[in-house]
């Protein structure tokens, strides 16, 4: 049931947990493609996607949400992140299928990660919804 | 790879640790880069070395692989923020393979050549006014 103020969501899953993003945001879920690698510095970047012509930058946020053990990612979700002052596709690698949800954000707790813009309520579970842009800016030790 | 001769240069080699030889061309000195500490990858086992126009730099490769005409640039994109900004002009696809197109000022920026265009002269013993 869809309830006044509430808003659609992806959640997709990381190993045991799952996250959101805003539904507006995404694009599409793809299988995995061949990722394609090139030397850079930039932290959570693990490559690109060429997708339909378009040069997709792929962003590892598995090692930052769930840390290192992630298990193996299946899918890109394929999502819109506002770069500065631009939209830009970003491929997510995720470790399972999605779901498109709708539930009303819960309150912060204020004890979340900056990159972490609101909570779900979905059943027992509490999602986190993830800010990409915000997680694409923080600076990961090697 | 003949001709090349190891860079030392007092403090300079060690501000530019990239730069590790100097070649003779045609009365031009080039400084050489080896392309792997440029672009931060691990130690690499150089067999060429590109010299390019316009500017006395010339860069350590492992091999060639081809010349190719590429007719659309793609800019980086924004998610790419850090020295590769710098490092690369856009990126080409060829027959599905995305690659980037290097930045050749990157190698040696101005003001790097500047203080080596100045340290050679000190070392040459030629006055600069």
């Amino acid at each position: 049931m869809i309830g006044d103020g509430d808003k659609s969501y992806v959640l997709f899953p990381l190993g045991e947990k799952r996250f959101a993003l805003p539904a507006e945001a995404v694009t599409e879920l793809a299988r995995p493609d061949s990722l394609q690698t090139f030397p850079h510095c930039t932290p959570l970047l693990a490559g690109v996607l060429l997708r339909r012509g378009r040069i997709v930058p792929v962003c590892d946020i598995a090692q930052v949400l769930i840390g290192p053990g992630a298990p193996p990612r299946k899918f890109y979700l394929i999502a819109n992140c506002k770069s500065e002052s631009r939209q830009e596709l970003t491929a997510v690698p995720v470790t399972g299928e999605c779901e498109l949800a709708s539930a009303a954000r819960a309150p912060l707790t204020g004890k979340e990660p900056h990159y972490i813009s609101g909570l779900l309520t979905i059943g027992n579970e509490t999602v986190e919804i993830v800010a990409l842009e915000k997680l694409m800016s923080m600076e990961v030790p090697a | 790879m003949e001709g090349l001769h190891a860079f030392t240069l007092g403090g300079i080699s060690a501000q530019i640790a990239k730069l590790t030889h100097t070649l003779e061309r045609s009365g031009t000195t080039y400084f050489v880069v080896d392309a792997a500490m440029h672009f931060q990858l691990p130690p690499s086992r150089p067999s060429r070395v590109l010299i390019l126009r316009n500017v006395p730099t010339g860069v350590l490769v492992d091999s060639t692989d081809r010349i190719m005409e590429i007719t659309t640039l793609h800019a980086l994109p924004r998610a790419f923020t850090h020295e590769e900004r710098g490092w690369y002009r856009g990126l080409a696809v060829v027959n599905g393979a995305v690659m980037p197109v290097v930045n050749h000022n990157a190698f040696l920026n101005k003001a790097e050549l500047e203080v080596l265009r100045a340290g050679l002269e000190r070392v040459r013993g030629v006055v600069t006014v």
